[in-house]
């Protein structure tokens, strides 16, 4: 789905937005576990649901 | 000696809380340097504590279920006095805890005598226990190999020995992994059972805490103690304890068992999976049935873990990043990055998939799985061959217990050991809410004697 470049992208543009400066090493750490999540959440976010389908938790006020 | 036999004897008087705590902490003192299992060592405060119930049995007065019986804790449950390090640097600057964690106070409440604090991943975040601040915890049947994660050092000082009871906690596999690696029992009751007020949490939608011991009765002693309700976790159930010691001599009889299919019946190595047919034909079942879309259910998982823990860790990660575990420092990273859609969308998966889960509970009782795909892997092994091909050996570990904690089961993993070679383990699951099915089974194969956790003696395979 992602390539690796476009999740580089990606992380350069986020990362000043939440306020984390990247070293080179973290940065590359960051693309390479982030690449593993954008490889997996297809499996979640391809998958079919219905609308009424709730998330569940019970806030309690 | 196990708890249920030394709270009988504390109790009887046939021993004291004194000679019982002064023994684990010889013990502890004798192996743990060659585990690190502890990252504190609790002497005075235990030797203090097993007085205080000798003195409470001198005067006539109940010293509770537990009395006398030394426990330890994985370092992210608040002790009073203690500083809770939750396996980090970063919180090693912290000012003690003020009070003890719910369960450590209703432990040390029946008697129990806390001995110390355990190692652990940072934060929780990881499967081996290979903690680059405080050193890796050695698994105490193999030195060279990891203990499981991320309540390694609870599973370690089990196994080796050094106390009867620990606890640990469970947000993807953190009880279930240790336990089945070092070979004993491991605890996940149900999701909101067990207050977890004070313990550092991790990801919140899915963080449990249980006990680890080494036989069935040691953990219903231990289980029940710690149940009820509390207001101090807002996810705690507003329920009344339902004791499960009693109900241990009960057998399998009437329980609808059967193996876990499909995800769970491949992927692991060869004696990963038979431990699950011997443990099968034990209880004399052949039913099979597969959960649906577990491998959708893992990927749920992994994506809520990622978001929850990297946010409660997100000002630490912008200010001083690098006094992170630099073996999880970027996973923690990486989680602030994922797209809120993501998140939302698992979070519904998950209450889809409970529903289809308990469909599946209608027709059964207890589920049988794996509980890791292979053995404790050696310290510092990133990679693993399985059928020819080399996988990440560090996130796979949780391949067979991340789809089960997503949802909250209650999950007993019992260890098979086996002669001559590592213990592995296999997963007893119920439904939500029924633990004590999940007991009744394991008490089952332990008094078979298929499921058994003698203490390891001196760190080669046994």
């Amino acid at each position: 789905m992602s390539d690796l470049t476009t999740i580089a992208a990606y992380v350069d543009h986020l990362a000043p937005l939440l306020g984390l400066t990247l070293t080179p090493e973290q940065r590359e750490g960051v693309i390479r576990n982030l690449a593993v999540t954008f490889a997996v959440a297809p499996l979640v976010m391809d998958f079919p649901l219905p609308d009424d389908v709730d998330a569940g938790p019970v806030f309690q006020p | 000696m196990n708890a249920v036999d030394i709270a009988r004897d504390v109790r009887a008087r046939k021993t004291s809380a004194h000679d019982v705590v002064a023994a684990a902490l010889e013990r502890i003192a004798a192996r743990d340097p060659a585990i690190n299992a502890f990252t504190r060592i609790l002497d005075d405060e235990a030797r203090m504590a097993a007085a205080a119930i000798d003195a409470t049995i001198a005067a006539g007065r109940d010293p509770g279920p537990l009395a006398g019986v030394p426990f330890a804790v994985k370092n992210l449950f608040d002790v009073a006095g203690v500083v809770t390090l939750a396996g980090s640097k970063i919180h090693a600057e912290r000012s003690p805890a003020t009070r003890d964690a719910t369960v450590v106070a209703r432990l040390r409440r029946a008697g129990a005598v806390l001995v110390g604090a355990l190692n652990m991943d940072e934060y929780a975040y990881g499967f081996t226990t290979e903690n680059t601040h405080y050193g890796p915890t050695r698994n105490p049947r193999d030195l060279t190999r990891v203990a499981g994660g991320s309540s390694g050092g609870s599973a370690a000082a089990v196994a080796a020995g050094m106390v009867p009871i620990a606890l640990g906690s469970d947000t993807n596999g953190s009880i279930r992994v240790p336990a089945a690696l070092c070979g004993v029992f491991g605890f996940k009751p149900t999701y909101g059972r067990l207050s977890r007020a004070g313990a550092m949490l991790f990801a919140s939608s899915f963080d449990h805490v249980g006990p680890l011991a080494r036989s069935t009765r040691d953990l219903a002693l231990a289980y029940d103690a710690m149940q009820g309700a509390d207001a101090d976790d807002p996810v705690c159930a507003e329920r009344s304890a339902e004791p499960s010691a009693g109900e241990l001599d009960r057998g399998t009889h009437g329980l609808r068992i059967a193996v876990a299919d499909g995800y769970f019946a491949t992927g692991g190595a060869a004696e990963c999976h038979d431990a699950v047919a011997r443990v099968a034909d034990a209880l004399g079942t052949s039913r099979r049935v597969a959960l649906p879309e577990p491998h959708r259910a893992r990927a749920a998982a992994f994506v809520i873990t990622s978001c929850e823990g990297a946010q409660l860790h997100l000002e630490n990660l912008r200010i001083r990043a690098n006094d992170f575990d630099p073996i999880i420092r970027d996973r923690f990273l990486a989680g602030a990055f994922v797209p809120a859609a993501f998140y939302a969308r698992a979070q519904r998966f998950r209450a889809w998939f409970r529903g289809r889960v308990h469909e599946v509970f209608r027709d059964v009782d207890v589920l049988l799985a794996p509980t890791t795909p292979w053995p404790a892997p050696p310290i510092g092994q990133e990679k693993i061959a399985v059928d020819g091909t080399e996988v990440l050996a560090r996130p796979l570990l949780g391949l067979f217990t991340q789809p089960l904690s997503f949802i909250g089961l209650p999950v007993v993993s019992v260890p098979i050991p086996r002669p001559g070679a590592l213990p592995v383990g296999v997963q007893v699951i119920a439904a939500p809410w029924n633990e004590r099915a999940a007991l009744r089974v394991a008490a089952a194969l332990e008094a078979q004697g298929l499921a058994a956790a003698p203490i390891a003696q001196h760190g080669g395979t046994s």
